[in-house]
Order: structure tokens, then C-alpha cells, then sequence
């Protein structure tokens, strides 16, 4: 497991909704190596989110097991998931999912300030990373003042501000221009080979497949497939 | 451990997101307090004045009065004793020829008379209190003389009179003070002025001797009150019930009655404002409630996010009880400050109306049933200041427990799914 960053073994899950059974995942199985960029493809529906978000913590799956560099995550109580997701995950969401009240420096201290670390050295840390991916001068803004490409790149900021062990991208591109969708891929690929994290990142955008180094094929919930991402935008870039 | 100046900050921020709601909702919290607050102020305005009253009455332990035949003197044989006699009261006289009979009883140290009549002086009401000199300090306390010289003539026209009235009338010793008494203009020279920390004893009771008022009003060998002071106070209520065998007529009362009469009196009060206070401060704290609730519902997808990124539950709990908290000390600031005005202004539109009979400003529940004005002084202290924070701050944590609960539960992926 040394070089294995996350693995999941045989993920089903289903939804029930009154008499309505949704199978969102049906046995998947998957492994993210440590500074891999992981690509999750697959059309609207297919189950990426639930994916992303069983292997986050953020939810549980029916049946199935998670690793996070040799913790079984899925064993985890609510509270020590969150403390975990704290110190090891970053979550990048297509929304941004910024706080609207708060500054780009107030929303990327966020996870800092949670884990109790010093104001100055809070302060410190931001601004270098603000610095880092051209955001400085925005530093103040509310996120409302900002482009979408700005608010991902913020959003990309409060991600890796702990750094994390692995990064969790739900469609980042999913609501910036091609131009933006690329600028971002080259920040991501810039942040993986500083800090050495993992991106898994669930998409249909051939410009973010293209970079990934393999890519799964995600369809009705089952893993179809597993490419280099260029082979991958080659054969399902109209999912 | 998150970084406790952090969540402060943040949560005082939080708390301020939405200005207006915020204000009314500490407004709501501030006039509850208010209210507590000055109420208990003049509860312990009306207390404090009430002791110093009561303190002044410790001496005679017994005080008789005749309350059984309307102007009927006690011990006379005929209702023809009372006949020309000018009543200004519904309590009878006592016959003073009862006197030796009443110091020939073992356990009794000391007695003396008192009569107490209604006059006027300048418009102002004030009571005559006709005493004996010397004996009378000897049973009920020594007037606490601040200018001038106590009364030591038994039949002459000196007074005595309180500080405030000699202030109010704009007189000083050596001045002669005219009064009304039974339609008739009497001069009186004023030899001494004296001070009881009262307002009520100072304005109302001019001590004057005895006989004189007793020859002045008609009332020859006739007075309002006995009272008694004993050997031993413990053998009150049994001295009492003798004389009461002797004189059926007469009814002894007991100082140590009074007070706790005076005090359950008190203790009832303090208990009903202390409700009334409450029941606004804890309307207030539905306030807290709701403001807090719809903040939580508002703020659902930023809850959402902070618990996504790792705030653990007792994070999101205690950065929304803070907020509750913020709310409640600012209301109950804002609530000490208008208790502090109103507590001084309220006494101005419900001034207290007391008979002076059942004054203790009599000294001796004098006979008179003059009514009196006067304004409570409310007493802030810092006790009172911290119990009404207290308070506001307390009401406003438990209101926001339910919902700062609420907020501690979301579940990241249910918010974040339906975004």
C-alpha cells in the first residue's frame, strides 16, 4: 500500500427513496496512487459524485470499503471522519462552494483555523499560497466579486492549504470557460508535482481527461473501463 | 483544537450578519431585562427603606392601642370621655390613668405614652406626636438630634421636627412653625431638628410634649398608644397576652409582628416583580430562539460546508451558541442601562401612597390615618447589575441550544447533494 494513496474495494451504493431503489454504484473498485492525477468519467448520472464522495468521508456506502493511506475510512464515526477529512482530504466542488460572507483570505484560512493554527502564521501560509496562484491582488474580495475561474482557484487555495494527502474534484471546470478550464489544469498540475497530492477528480470535460495520467470509465454506477487520458478523451469524449 | 479567537470572531461577525434582525432581537432581550432590572432595584429600594423603618422601632417591644369602640377611650367609664373630641382618626384613645398599671407588671422596663394627631403645617400634612421627654428615648430610642436640643418641657409649645420638613418649609431652630390642628392656628417654637434617614419620618412626624398636645387638642389625659419596652424581649407574647387579659379592650400588638409582617410584605413583592421580570426575559429568549433558528436555516449550505472541510459538530454547537451568547450580553448591557433610567423614572409616575398610621415613620403606629406621597430611591448594586447579565446571558445560551443543536446535526452531504 506504500505508493497506493486511496483504495477502494467492491463500493455498492444504493439510494432508497419510499419504493424507489436507486443503485448509484454497483461493486466498484478502484486505486489512486500518491501524486497521480485520477480522472473519473462518465456522463450526468452515472454515480462520479456518489464516488467522491463516499471516498471523502462525506458519505457512507452501502457496502464496500475505503482506504486513506491505510486507514479504513469507512470504519469511521461521523466526528472522526470529519477530524480526518480535516488533516487528509481537500474537497474541490463544481460550485466552488465558497462562503459568500466571508474574503478569499477569510475563506482559504478556514481549514487552518479549524485545526487551530495561529493567526499570524495563518495569515502567513494564505497570502503565500494566495501569491502562488495569482490571487493576491483579490485577496480582500468577496467571493461574489470575483470571476468563476478566481472563485475555483480560491476554492483550489482553502483545498490544498493544509495539504492534504488527497485532493477531491467534483467537475472543476464545470463552470469555467475553456480558457479558465485550462489555466486550472496547469495550476493543478503545478500543485501536484510541488506537494506530491493526489487529484481524483470526477469529470466529462475532455480538457481536465486529457491531463489525467489514467482515467475510469464510469457508467450506471459500474467502472466499464480504466485508460490513459488521452486514449480516454479519444474514445468517450462525447459522454 | 480549533482557534478559540477564531470562532469569537467569527461568531461575533455571524452574529451581526443580518444588522436589523440582530438589533430587534437584542432589543427584545434588553426590555426584559429592563424590566427585571429596575424592578429589583426598587424592590430593593422599597426593602432597604422598610429596614431602616423597622430598625427605628426596635426599642418598644409592645405597642397597646385601643381598637375596639370609635372614639371610645379606653378605661373610661362612659362614652362621655370622648365627647368633644375632635377625632381625626377612626382608632380610639386610651385612657392615660392605665399607665401605672401597666408599669406594675414584673417584666415590663419601661412604658410611656404617645398621642398622634393630624395637623398641618404650611399645607404640608404632618403628624403631631405628643411624647413625654426622656421617657419616651428611654423606651423608644433616642431621636437622633442633628441641630438644635431634644424636648425636655412637659407642657409648652416646642416642637421638634425632621430634616426634610425643616427644609421643605425653609425654616431653622429658633423659627416659629405654625400648624393647623382642629381648625385652630397654633405657633410652636421649633427647638431642635432631627434626622432618621427616612424621608417619610423626617417630613411627617413633629414631636411635640405631650400635655401640651393634649391640652391644645382637648384630649386631657387621653393618648393614641401605650408602648412598652421589657425586661426581657423574649417575654413579649406573654406580657402581651397578660395585658391583653386586663384590658380586653385593648389590643397589644407586637413589634416583632410587624416586621415579619412588614417583611413577608417584601418577600411577596420581591417574588411577584422578580416574575414579572422573568416572564419578559424569557419572552426575550423566544426571541434569541427564533432569530437564531432562522440564522441557522439561512446559513444551512455555509454549515454544510464548514462540517465538509472538517468543523467538527461541537465546533458548529459552540460557535452558535456563542453567537446566542453575543446577543444576550449585548441585550443584557443595553437591558442594565435602561433598568438604570427606568429604575429612577418609574418611581416618579407610581409614587408609593402610604397611611402613615401603619407607618413605622410614626414610631409607634401612631393613630394618625394621614395619607402620604413619596418616591422610592431605587438601590443598584453590582450584585443586582451581575444577576440581571446573568440572567440575560443564561436565557439567551438556552434558547440558542436548540437551535445551535440543529446546526451541530447538519449533515454536510445532505446540504451539499441538493446545493
Amino acid at each position: 500500500m506504500d505508493n497506493i494513496a486511496v483504495k477502494a474495494e467492491n463500493l455498492v451504493k444504493i439510494y432508497q427513496t419510499g419504493k424507489v431503489r436507486i443503485k448509484a454504484l454497483d461493486g466498484v473498485n478502484l486505486v489512486a496512487r500518491r501524486g497521480e492525477i485520477l480522472g473519473i468519467v462518465g456522463p450526468s448520472g452515472s454515480g462520479k459524485t456518489t464516488l467522491l464522495n463516499i471516498i471523502g468521508g462525506l458519505d457512507k456506502p452501502t457496502k464496500g470499503i475505503v482506504f486513506i493511506d491505510n486507514t479504513e475510512i469507512t470504519k469511521l464515526s461521523e466526528e472522526e471522519l470529519v477530524k480526518f477529512r480535516l488533516r487528509n482530504i481537500g474537497f474541490v466542488f463544481q460550485f466552488f462552494n465558497l462562503i459568500p460572507s466571508l474574503s478569499v483570505i477569510e475563506n482559504v484560512e478556514l481549514p487552518l483555523a479549524l485545526l487551530g493554527v495561529s493567526r499570524a502564521e495563518r495569515r502567513e501560509l494564505v497570502l503565500n499560497t494566495l501569491r502562488e496562484l495569482g490571487l493576491i491582488h483579490r485577496a480582500n474580495f468577496k467571493p461574489n466579486e470575483l470571476s468563476g475561474g478566481e472563485q475555483q482557484r480560491v476554492a483550489i487555495a482553502r483545498a490544498i492549504i493544509t495539504n492534504p494527502r488527497v485532493i477531491l474534484m467534483d467537475e472543476p471546470t464545470g463552470n469555467l470557460d475553456s480558457q479558465n478550464a485550462k489555466n486550472l489544469m496547469k495550476f493543478i498540475e503545478k500543485v501536484r508535482e510541488k506537494y506530491s497530492v493526489t487529484f481524483i477528480i470526477a469529470t466529462h470535460d475532455p480538457i481536465v481527461i486529457r491531463q489525467c495520467e489514467r482515467a475510469y470509465i464510469l457508467r450506471d454506477g459500474k467502472f466499464i473501463e480504466e485508460l490513459n487520458g488521452v486514449a480516454a478523451v479519444n474514445k468517450y469524449s462525447k459522454l | 483544537m480549533v482557534d478559540v479567537l477564531w470562532l469569537l470572531s467569527t461568531a461575533l461577525k455571524d452574529a451581526f450578519s443580518r444588522k436589523t434582525r440582530s438589533i430587534l432581537t437584542i432589543a427584545s432581550i434588553a426590555v426584559g431585562i429592563a424590566l427585571l432590572f429596575s424592578l429589583i432595584s426598587l424592590v430593593n429600594g422599597v426593602e432597604a427603606q422598610s429596614t431602616t423603618m423597622i430598625r427605628q422601632l426596635t426599642s418598644a417591644e409592645i405597642i397597646l392601642r385601643n381598637t375596639t369602640g370609635i372614639g371610645m377611650p379606653a378605661g373610661m367609664t362612659s362614652p362621655e370621655g370622648a365627647r368633644g373630641f375632635t377625632r381625626p382618626t377612626s382608632l380610639s384613645l386610651i385612657n392615660e390613668s392605665i399607665l401605672p398599671i401597666i408599669e406594675s407588671i414584673g417584666e415590663v422596663y419601661s412604658a410611656t405614652l404617645l398621642l398622634s394627631i393630624q395637623a398641618y403645617a404650611s399645607e404640608t400634612p404632618i403628624v403631631l406626636q405628643g411624647i413625654v421627654p426622656g421617657e419616651y428615648e428611654l423606651v423608644a430610642g433616642s431621636l437622633n438630634i442633628i441641630n438644635g436640643k431634644s424636648l425636655s418641657c412637659l407642657n409648652c409649645p416646642e416642637a421638634v421636627i425632621g430634616k426634610s420638613l425643616i427644609e421643605r418649609l425653609n425654616i431653622s431652630v429658633g423659627n416659629t412653625l405654625t400648624i393647623t390642628v382642629n381648625n385652630t392656628q397654633v405657633d410652636l417654637n421649633v427647638i431642635g431638628v432631627y434626622e432618621s434617614g427616612t424621608q417619610f419620618f423626617e417630613m411627617m412626624n413633629v414631636y411635640v410634649p405631650l400635655y401640651y398636645l393634649q391640652n391644645i387638642t382637648g384630649r386631657a389625659g387621653l393618648v393614641s398608644e401605650i408602648l412598652i419596652k421589657l425586661r426581657n424581649p423574649s417575654e413579649a407574647q406573654s406580657v402581651a397576652s397578660y395585658i391583653q387579659s386586663i384590658f380586653p379592650e385593648l389590643r397589644a400588638i407586637l413589634q416583632t409582628t410587624q416586621i415579619q409582617q412588614a417583611s413577608q410584605l417584601i418577600s411577596t413583592l420581591t417574588t411577584f416583580f422578580l416574575t414579572i421580570g422573568l416572564i419578559a426575559v424569557i419572552a426575550g429568549g423566544f426571541g434569541v430562539a427564533n432569530t437564531m433558528l432562522i440564522n441557522v436555516f439561512e446559513r444551512i449550505r455555509e454549515i454544510g460546508i464548514l462540517r465538509a472541510i472538517g468543523a467538527s459538530s461541537r465546533v458548529v454547537l459552540l460557535k452558535f451558541l456563542i453567537e446566542a451568547l453575543i446577543l444576550g450580553l449585548i441585550g443584557g448591557i443595553a437591558g442594565v442601562g435602561v433598568g438604570f433610567i427606568l429604575a429612577y423614572i418609574l418611581p416618579n409616575y407610581f409614587p408609593l401612597q402610604t397611611a402613615s398610621r401603619v407607618l413605622p415613620g410614626a414610631r409607634s403606629f401612631g393613630g394618625s390615618m394621614q395619607i402620604t406621597r413619596t418616591t422610592i430611591t431605587p438601590i443598584i448594586t453590582w450584585d443586582t447589575i451581575t444577576l440581571a447579565l446573568t440572567i440575560g446571558v443564561l436565557v439567551s445560551l438556552i434558547a440558542g441550544l436548540y437551535p445551535a443543536w440543529r446546526a451541530s446535526r447538519v449533515k454536510p452531504i445532505e446540504v451539499l447533494r441538493h446545493g
